[in-house]
């Protein structure tokens, strides 16, 4: 899918921004954090079951953006919207039940809850909203198959290879089929087949189950797994280069 | 080694200074104590030797608890800068030489501090300064420590914290879930059945032969209900673990809840951690409660009660120190628990009953077992002492009530003032994030 440089927004197929095929989009949104702009008046659309990836150099404000996309974070001028739902102007409450409900989170250290199981961390998502136990930890047992992280499920995560937290964090964050799934650093610390197998899976799962993703990332080869991706710098898109 | 314990004073470690100095300062105070205790031993003050000795044992018991604690809370700090030091993959026992170097040589400057320190108030004592008669008394002015028993004091004190200190480690476990030991399993066992047999033996005398009048002072206490008394005091603490494993167990087997979940988990990682403390206060409890129970109001009952009420200032000082190192050592844990359920979008209830019952449930399951296990240990006993088998005072059971609601209390406040803390730190409300919720900066 084209898109148009500098704004990475969607574009249709005559070249022209559709904000309508947008699941998740950002509208001049402005975060200041102290004294420093992080980002400054970025646009930016994501489609549904697109694989679209923030990059650029660190300081970039590409976590940021995530964040803000993700509700994490309020912005401090500018709007954004989740499937026509105005996430700008709602409260921290409302946020929260958003992402619960409808986003899945991987953040940039693989996060896992120190003291409860691989299994428990999975299947969170599913526990924080009414479901029932039993089939709750069905998904995650399924989930953590897909990934080759069933054998884990009764360790805690101290101490676990860099690799099966990421995969855990990816079935937790695939676990209750949502919507969107943000991805900071999915890959961090991960190299070769490692990193290619994750990458592989994640994406492929989100395909396949119509999942936007969102992946904020600074390498390549993570990067590369994007159909499309929006270069940051200084809180900006980054300019065309001639030779590009 | 010493390089590195050298080189651990040097680096910017708050939580190692801390250790260290409190260390020296735990083995200072033990040694002006033993020292105090010795020189009451040599002027015959004690009333036997069996009296300074257990006076002796209680002082380098607390002293060891409390360098174990101290130990216990910086361990994950000791092993992220071994690992500066040393290079990467240090291993275990690296880190138990380091300690055990460390321990040994805060340990004897403690203990040196502490004798010099005993050295100068005795000094400043035996002048006329006014007040100097009760604290000259309470370090035996004018009596020379023995030779041979300063050098004991200056070698146990630092052997002490040295073994505490190494006791310990690595610290909490973190990555494999926690199984109770067979033997803990037997303790599990052993202790109601001490429990059940105590209170036979409590009641048994005087279902068969009535009240029994003891000569000396004793009070209307048989030998087998006081041989039944110690052994519900010993039951009460050894079932302690169990019940807090059990609890866990059974949490985890049921519950869908993030915060109960937590809570389990947590509690069932530090069943031991846990024990050793509610065990330690489930016996002063114990004791406190029925702290006349062995001797008849009367001319010489305070003297007597003395032996009693230390070895409850003791227990409660190392239970007080345990569950403050159980309180404090997860705090990253719970920090990082509250981040991970922001991101994830849980509502404040559950952010906030996660943090409060953190800290609640494993305390709350603990304190209320041992004050059950307590109150079974007292059933036999009688307000106003007027029971056959084991009178206890009014005053006691006051005493003893004031003690548990305070603890109560202690607890609850430490709940709050971890709740607020983590609320501090993380995630403020749900407003804006903290700078400690936001992404990292890149």
């Amino acid at each position: 899918m084209p898109h148009t440089p500098g704004t990475g927004f969607a574009t249709d197929e005559d070249g022209t921004r559709n904000p309508d095929n947008d699941v998740l989009r950002a509208q001049d949104v402005t975060v200041t954090r102290g004294p420093a702009t992080i980002l400054r008046r970025l646009s930016v659309g994501v489609r549904a079951d697109e694989t679209f990836a923030v990059t650029g150099p660190p300081g970039a404000g590409k976590s940021a953006l995530v964040a803000v996309l993700s509700g994490v974070l309020a912005p401090d001028a500018g709007q954004v919207w989740f499937n026509s739902r105005p996430l700008h102007t709602l409260g921290g409450r409302a946020r929260a039940e958003l992402r619960r409900t409808h986003f899945g989170m991987m953040d940039g250290r693989a996060r896992l809850m120190p003291e409860l199981t691989v299994l428990e961390n999975v299947a969170l998502p599913l526990l924080l909203e009414p479901a029932a136990r039993d089939s709750a930890f069905a998904a995650a047992r399924h989930w953590m198959g897909r990934l080759d992280v069933l054998d884990q499920a009764d360790r805690r995560p101290h101490g676990l290879p860099v690799a099966l937290l990421r995969r855990a964090a990816v079935a937790r964050a695939l676990v209750a089929r949502p919507d969107v799934v943000f991805a900071d650093e999915p890959a961090l610390g991960l190299e070769g087949a490692e990193l290619d197998h994750l990458m592989r899976i994640l994406v492929t799962a989100s395909r396949s189950h119509g999942i936007a993703l969102v992946l904020a990332t600074d390498d390549p080869k993570v990067a590369v797994h994007a159909d499309r991706q929006l270069e940051l710098r200084d809180g900006r898109p980054a300019p065309v280069r001639a030779d590009a | 080694m010493i390089r590195i314990v050298l080189g651990n004073l040097r680096g910017n470690s708050r939580a190692d200074h801390i250790r260290l100095l409190g260390t020296a300062c735990v083995a200072a105070v033990g040694t002006v104590l033993l020292l105090c205790v010795m020189a009451y031993a040599a002027a015959g003050r004690g009333g036997g030797p069996l009296r300074p000795l257990f006076a002796g044992l209680l002082v380098l018991g607390v002293t060891a608890q409390l360098a174990a604690v101290g130990s216990r809370l910086t361990a994950s700090a000791r092993a992220a800068r071994t690992e500066l030091l040393v290079g990467p993959g240090s291993e275990p026992c690296q880190v138990r030489e380091l300690a055990a170097t460390e321990a040994a040589l805060a340990g004897s400057l403690g203990a040196v501090g502490g004798l010099q320190a005993h050295l100068i108030a005795r000094a400043v004592f035996e002048s006329d300064l006014p007040g100097s008669g009760v604290i000259g008394d309470v370090l035996a002015v004018g009596t020379e420590v023995p030779l041979l028993g300063l050098a004991f004091v200056l070698g146990v004190v630092p052997l002490a914290t040295v073994v505490a200190s190494t006791s310990v480690l690595p610290g909490p476990e973190r990555t494999a879930l926690p199984r109770l030991l067979p033997s803990a399993h037997t303790v599990g066992i052993a202790g109601p059945a001490l429990i059940g047999a105590g209170l036979v033996a409590e009641v048994l005398p005087h279902a068969i032969t009535g009240p029994v009048e003891l000569p000396g002072g004793l009070g209307m206490v048989h030998p087998l209900a006081a041989l039944g008394f110690a052994m519900v005091v010993a039951g009460a603490g050894l079932s302690v673990p169990w019940l807090v494993h059990r609890a866990a167990r059974s949490v985890l087997a049921y519950t869908r809840h993030p915060a109960l979940l937590c809570a389990a988990r947590r509690m069932e990682a530090d069943t031991v951690a846990l024990a050793v403390p509610l065990g330690l206060l489930a016996a002063s409890t114990t004791l406190l409660v029925t702290s006349r129970t062995l001797r008849a109001p009367g001319p010489g009952a305070a003297a007597g009660d003395l032996p009693l009420l230390a070895l409850v200032t003791a227990a409660t000082i190392s239970a007080a120190a345990g569950l403050l190192a159980v309180l404090v050592e997860n705090a990253h844990e719970r920090k990082d628990a509250a981040r991970t359920l922001y991101i994830l979008g849980a509502g404040p209830w559950v952010e906030r009953s996660t943090r409060a019952l953190a800290v609640l449930l494993p305390i709350g399951v603990a304190w209320g077992g041992a004050a059950t296990l307590g109150v079974v240990a007292t059933w036999p006993l009688e307000v106003g002492g007027h029971h056959p088998s084991v009178p206890v005072s009014e005053q006691a059971v006051s005493a003893g009530l004031t003690f548990a609601l305070v603890l109560a209390a202690a607890v609850a406040l430490a709940t709050a003032g971890v709740t607020r803390r983590l609320g501090r730190d993380g995630v403020t409300g749900w407003g804006r994030p903290t700078a400690a919720a936001l992404p990292p900066a890149q």
